[in-house]
């Protein structure tokens, strides 16, 4: 007859790494879990918004068309302008330049010949008085060269004479343009 | 158990979470691009709206004569008189440059020139009377009137003035703007334009 009686359990105790595993194992399930779930309804949420946008992009579509002529006339209109503007952007200024040359240069002087073209503009200037054209060449070319200079390559005299007909003094002269 | 708990989590993370991450950035991409598209046609929308029927059809007369849809001769014409009147000169001659204006033979087909896509016609207009300053004076008026017009070159003498015009003009087809859905506004750049052509008109 056996006079003692064991107590303890032959079943052996979880060790408390097997706890933790335990316990890490459904913390790490649970987190997937609720991410999964989250992800799913977000991306319903945003399906939904989209299909709610697509349908306001319909609507849209339709007002904007709902009076193709007025549409066309404006988008004419504006493809017009851009055209128009960017002929006017690069286009050449030769009349500019010559108004320029004319106002500076043609004060005592007459201007009996404007020839112009992208790079220079030729001038014929005539005058009876021989200072005028002495005041031409000395000072007022000389003026503009100054508040041109920027634009302005070279102003070459071509020639000077006294036209035997008219008894003017000329002097033609070419302004070479940057 | 844990074991299987683990493992399910790692199976869920590869089938629904990563590839939910993609669909849903995907989306959000997608959505962004919607509110943009919509934006665009609310503006659209708005430009419309603002537009008086009227004033757009002035307006819309106005660009067609500025760039017409063709060599439009007697707007050429109407423009030069007009020009000729303002600046005290009288029209001489109008000369065209002289080829071909149709052949079968795609070869020998005339060929328009253009700039930056634009074709024109180039002129020689021929004025008299008045003085050489008269005679700069018209290219002046000349720049400033429509249809728009570019000068190459310019030849003014006491009796008469000589002048090298390409008048621009450009086809348009409406039928693409027919499915076009974004309208922009004008823009400062383009209404000062307007403005300006409208004072060339008057």
């Amino acid at each position: 007859m056996k006079t003692s009686i064991n107590l303890v359990s032959k079943k052996r105790k979880p060790s408390a790494f097997r706890k933790r595993f335990f316990v890490v194992s459904i913390g790490f399930f649970s987190a997937i879990f609720v991410i999964s779930v989250s992800l799913i309804l977000y991306r319903l949420i945003l399906q939904n918004q989209l299909a709610e946008l697509e349908s306001d992009e319909a609507k849209l579509i339709s007002v904007v068309n709902q009076n193709p002529e007025k549409k066309v006339k404006y988008l004419t209109v504006r493809e017009r302008l851009i055209e128009i503007n960017n002929i006017m952007k690069r286009r050449k200024n030769i009349n500019a330049r010559i108004s320029s040359v004319q106002s500076s240069l043609a004060e005592e002087v007459s201007i009996t010949l404007i020839e112009g073209d992208e790079t220079s503009v030729k001038l014929r200037v005539a005058s009876e008085n021989l200072l005028f054209v002495n005041n031409l060449l000395e000072q007022k070319i000389n003026e503009y060269a100054a508040a041109n200079n920027k634009i302005i390559k070279r102003i070459e005299m071509t020639s000077f004479n006294l036209n035997p007909t008219s008894l003017q003094y000329e002097v033609n002269f070419i302004i070479e343009f940057i | 158990m844990p074991l299987a708990l683990l493992l399910a989590g790692l199976i869920m993370l590869w089938i629904i979470i990563l590839p939910q991450i993609g669909e849903v950035n995907e989306l959000r991409d997608d959505l962004d691009l919607q509110r943009s598209k919509n934006d665009e046609l609310e503006g659209s929308q708005r430009v419309l709206d603002s537009l008086n029927e009227t004033a757009l059809d002035a307006d819309y007369q106005l660009v067609m004569r500025a760039l017409p849809q063709n060599k439009s001769i007697s707007l050429i014409y109407e423009s030069l008189v007009n020009t000729s009147f303002d600046s005290n000169v009288t029209i001489g001659s109008l000369n065209l440059e002289v080829g071909n204006v149709y052949s079968s033979d795609e070869s020998e087909a005339p060929r328009e020139r253009n700039v930056e896509g634009v074709p024109f016609l180039n002129m020689l207009v021929r004025v008299n009377g008045g003085s050489a300053k008269d005679a700069a004076n018209f290219a002046d008026v000349l720049y400033e009137t429509i249809p728009v017009v570019e000068i190459e070159e310019i030849l003014a003498t006491d009796t008469d003035g000589r002048y090298d015009v390409d008048f621009y003009f450009k086809p348009i087809d409406p039928e693409t703007f027919k499915a076009q859905t974004r309208i922009d506004p004008l823009g400062s750049d383009l209404e000062k334009l307007l403005v300006t052509l409208r004072s060339w008109d008057e």
